[in-house]
């Protein structure tokens, strides 16, 4: 197993590298650079080769990426060019607020669609099934935007119970402000990750149904609770592990639209107004931040997998 | 004789699509005390689904009807699932084609056995690793303890229909349901399990029905055999009977269609002409009687009798007397 | 042939017949043809959604104004049916330039094996690895705002999981004896994958180009909704909620009506897409 993993890590070091090189080819290929946005028309030609040499973009393009790449590892991601702050420190703010809205509506819905999936999936048919499975097939195709338009709506507009943006009330740090602002977003998110993950369970829970195995433990007598929760249950969630560490980006990236609409301070609005107003070193360093997560973010899947499946950890 | 399972009269029809196929048609059958029964029959004849029946594996599309099916003394029919379940892996036990997925792949040998143990047995989990280990020795494999902490990828398939086998045993079953318990296996190894099955049959006192398409598998082990065709028994008898005295002309064709060791150099071996027919082209008459060479109108016919030939010798055919009408032609 | 006739003939029926036995996809057929048609049929209506208003601003909808009107005072019906036109153009169009790089990539890397296997695959893996919003975003800085560079960024980076299907497909294909054959008979290359491979791989590829078009509806409407998608004076669905968004206390309307319509339709495309993959995996229906 320790080979497995070793060997999986090995693999996951040269993407890395191809991701930084490809994150900073579409930087350099952009039809604007970091200089053209902090250079005006005005300006004499000599003072733009002075800033152009103040940030290195008189230099060729490997060294200019080994410079870049060496920043990020040493935590120097760089200046927005809009508002000239630190990324680093924007960052260091934003996720956390990200994370404390992404991580607990990634839980529910995981919980909830292990409960529904298993459920559906144990009877596939039923008239329970149908309606899990007709309540997932729906939401798949609610876009998240569309129904925290409506709960704001609803919420507060009409009945005016709920805040509808930012995190807190200016002047009012409470956790029940808090709360108040939170539980929009966070029904919102919960409704976008569940349909996605019930399907998942279900398809798992009903592949397991039809393995041989099943019909021999009915064979050996065994009730419908016993083959569920002692057989069924175990294997069909198998395979949901993989989708933890995929959980990974979502934790900086996985709320963006959502962020948005609430005007949450999270990565969300901060990463859209980038692009809104082009600031390339903003989107370079949330392009490499996230893409890193998603291979890290398999890499834990794919050790977690063989952690718990005998199979690849005792090599089939 | 004391019958220990006695079929009267099932059927079994599969409802799909709002359409009715029946594909097991009024069988009796029954197992004695001490014996092997066989079912022989092609793919597809019926045999499978006639003891899923029993054990009530069938997808619920499917519709049993029976004036009884006795095991024990009691009507199966009349119990309840829950009842069922008390009987089934402990009174009753069944094995199945393909070892290699009968076995939950993230379960270990132990805690299977261990688990169906403690679901028949009011004992504890310790005393029920025990008898684990003993049974696992019981049907052949070797270094049971440290078998016992293993996962099902890591043992053979002939290893793996023995942990079966040995499931099938902790509970001292009275019949023992082996459904093509060898088929998924090399030869070499499918000897040794018949071989298995035939000294546990003697030494445990259980009764085995075993199904098979392989009439060599059934020469070897059997008692009494039934022939199936078509969701019908067409013929049933002893070994011998149904080896050396057919009297069905499905029965005579299967024969002559397996090599013998005494086949002479360059004879042709027979195959049946014809294919199987799908259940639902089937009606109320004979089913093999668009690939039989005596086939009549009278074969159509709703009704076709039973012709006894001893008292553990019978056939379904309109044709009492082939043998008179082969002499003559 | 005619037995081929017979058989394809035999195949269309038992479409139909999956496609019109269970009420929700009947209902999503019935949606999307209507759809279609009103998106085909639009220039030719007397709709026009661009005529501003401002004595009529955001009335509810009524005889005047099926839809009502928004925030300038134009027909909200009108904008309705163009904003459909748009969306729907993008989510065909989307789809029909990924598979068409999807199948390109996937035929290349399945059939060649080898190096060029192991760099296509490669460029796919480290595609993939870059959260899919979080891309195209960035791609769209790159293109002029415009209906076109909205398709491209969408269709050019959605291929990567039609590439993997197709391949995967492939390299099974190529191990079946008729396929083995053809090559061992000297049939050219090209001419296996158009005459073998192609018709080999096409269920596959009508089911995920199915959900392809949903997908690409939605992607559209969240670019579009968060500003980055389709600009004026055009508009989409996505478009739309976007304006409702600001509009949303006064008319709820404004954000229901595109917002259903939206939901519909990647229902209905999602629907036909299960039933397409029920249909050519009867395992799929029997699980």
């Amino acid at each position: 197993m320790a080979k497995y993993i070793f060997k999986r890590i090995i693999n996951a070091i040269p993407l890395l590298i191809l991701i930084t090189m490809l994150c900073f080819a579409l930087i350099s290929l952009a039809p604007y650079d970091a200089v053209d946005a902090m250079t005006t028309p005005k300006m004499s030609p000599e003072l733009i080769e002075m800033i152009r040499q103040k940030y290195g973009y008189d230099q060729p393009v490997y060294i200019r990426y080994f410079k870049w790449l060496d920043g990020l590892i040493g935590g120097n991601f760089g200046y927005s060019i809009v508002n000239k702050t630190s990324i680093y420190n924007d960052l260091a703010s934003r996720i956390p607020n990200t994370i404390r809205l992404v991580l607990p509506s990634y839980i529910t819905a995981y919980i909830l669609a292990i409960i529904l999936g298993l459920i559906a999936g144990a009877n596939k048919g039923k008239a329970v099934d149908k309606i899990i499975d007709s309540f997932a097939s729906v939401s798949l195709a609610v876009p998240t935007f569309w129904i925290a338009m409506i709960l704001i709506y609803i919420f507060g507009y009409k009945l005016r119970i709920l805040p509808i943006l930012g995190m807190h009330t200016v002047g009012n740090s409470s956790l029940i402000d808090y709360f108040r602002h939170f539980v929009l977003p966070y029904v919102v998110l919960t409704f976008g990750f569940l349909p996605g993950n019930i399907r998942y369970v279900r398809a798992s829970t009903i592949t397991e149904y039809s393995e041989d195995y099943v019909m021999v433990q009915k064979a050996f007598g065994a009730s419908k609770a016993e083959i569920l929760f002692s057989h069924v249950c175990k294997n069909a969630l198998l395979p949901i592990i993989t989708k933890i560490g995929m959980a990974l980006p979502a934790l900086v990236t996985g709320a963006v639209i959502t962020e948005s609409v609430f005007g949450w301070p999270g990565v969300g609005p901060y990463f859209v107004r980038a692009v809104q107003g082009m600031d390339y070193p903003v989107i370079m360093v949330i392009l490499v931040l996230s893409s890193t997560l998603v291979i890290v973010g398999n890499l834990i899947s794919d050790i977690l997998y063989c952690v718990v499946d005998p199979r690849i950890r005792r090599g089939a | 004789m004391e019958k220990l399972l006695e079929i009267k009269n099932m059927s079994v029809s599969f409802e799909k699509d709002k359409k009715t196929t029946k594909i097991v048609r009024n069988i009796n059958l029954s197992v004695n005390r001490g014996e092997i029964l066989a079912i022989v029959g092609e793919s597809g004849s019926g045999k499978s689904v006639t003891v899923k029946s029993l054990m009530s594996l069938l997808p619920e599309y499917a519709h049993v009807e029976a004036d009884g099916v006795y095991f024990d003394g009691r009507d199966i029919m009349e119990m309840s699932p829950a009842d069922k379940r008390k009987i089934y892996g402990k009174d009753i036990s069944m094995i199945f084609q393909d070892p290699m997925t009968a076995l939950n792949p993230l379960k270990k040998i132990g805690s299977h056995l261990i688990e169906v143990i403690k679901r028949h047995q009011k004992i504890s989990t310790r005393e029920a690793k025990i008898l684990a280990v003993k049974m696992l020795q019981e049907v052949g494999i070797a270094a049971p303890e440290e078998r016992m902490k293993q996962y099902p990828h890591e043992f053979s398939g002939g290893m793996r229909q023995r942990v079966l086998i040995a499931m099938a045993l902790c509970s001292h079953p009275k019949l023992l349901i082996a459904d093509e318990p060898t088929t998924a296996l090399d030869v070499t190894i499918q000897a040794q399990i018949l071989k298995l099955l035939k000294t546990l049959h003697k030494k445990e006192d259980m009764d085995i029905i075993l199904i098979t398409h392989d009439l060599g598998v059934v020469a070897s082990v059997a008692d009494r055999i039934a022939v199936m065709y078509g969701g019908r028994i067409m013929e049933q008898g002893t070994k011998e009977e149904i080896l050396y005295d057919p009297k069905h002309p499905y029965t005579k064709a299967l024969l002559k269609a397996i090599p013998k060791s005494d086949t002479a150099r360059g004879t042709k071996l027979e195959a049946i002409a014809g294919s199987i027919p799908s259940f639902a082209d089937l009606g109320e008459g004979c089913p093999f009687a668009d690939r039989c060479e005596h086939a009549s109108v009278r074969c159509k016919n709703a009704n076709i009798g039973r012709n006894i030939f001893s008292e553990t010798h019978s056939s379904s055919c309109v044709l009492k007397e082939i043998e008179k009408i082969e002499q003559g032609a | 042939m005619n037995y081929k006739k017979q058989l394809s003939r035999k195949k269309r029926d038992k479409i139909f017949e999956l496609l019109l036995k269970d009420k929700a996809s009947l209902i999503s057929v019935i949606f999307l043809l209507a759809l279609i048609l009103v998106s085909v049929a639009a220039p030719f209506l007397p709709l026009d959604g661009s005529k501003t208003d401002i004595l009529h601003m955001l009335e509810s909808p009524s005889s005047v104004h099926w839809f009502g009107t928004d925030e300038v005072g134009r027909d909200y019906f009108a904008r309705t049916i163009n904003g459909g036109r748009i969306s729907l153009t993008v989510g065909i169009l989307a789809m029909l330039m990924s598979t068409v790089i999807g199948i390109t990539v996937g035929m290349l890397a399945g059939f060649s094996g080898g190096i060029v296997d192991g760099v296509l695959m490669r460029i796919v893996d480290v595609i993939q690895s870059i959260p899919w919003l979080v891309l195209v975003t960035v791609i769209s800085i790159f293109f002029k705002k415009g209906l076109l560079s909205i398709i491209v960024v969408i269709g050019f980076f959605s291929w990567m999981e039609i590439a993997r299907l197709v391949r995967a497909e492939v390299l099974s294909l190529r191990e079946r004896e008729y396929i083995q054959y053809a090559s061992f008979a000297g049939v050219k290359s090209f001419i296996i994958i158009v005459k073998h491979l192609i018709p080999a791989v096409m269920p596959t590829i009508i089911v995920s180009a199915s959900s392809g078009i949903a997908d690409a509806i939605m992607t559209e409407s969240a670019l579009s909704f968060l500003g980055i998608g389709i600009q004026e004076p055009l508009s989409s669905w996505g478009k739309l909620l976007q304006t409702a968004q600001s509009n949303l206390q006064n008319a709820l309307y404004m954000a229901m009506i595109p917002g259903v319509l939206i939901i519909l339709t990647i229902f209905a495309f999602n629907k036909i897409g299960n039933v397409l993959r029920v249909y050519w995996e009867p395992r799929v229906s029997e699980v």
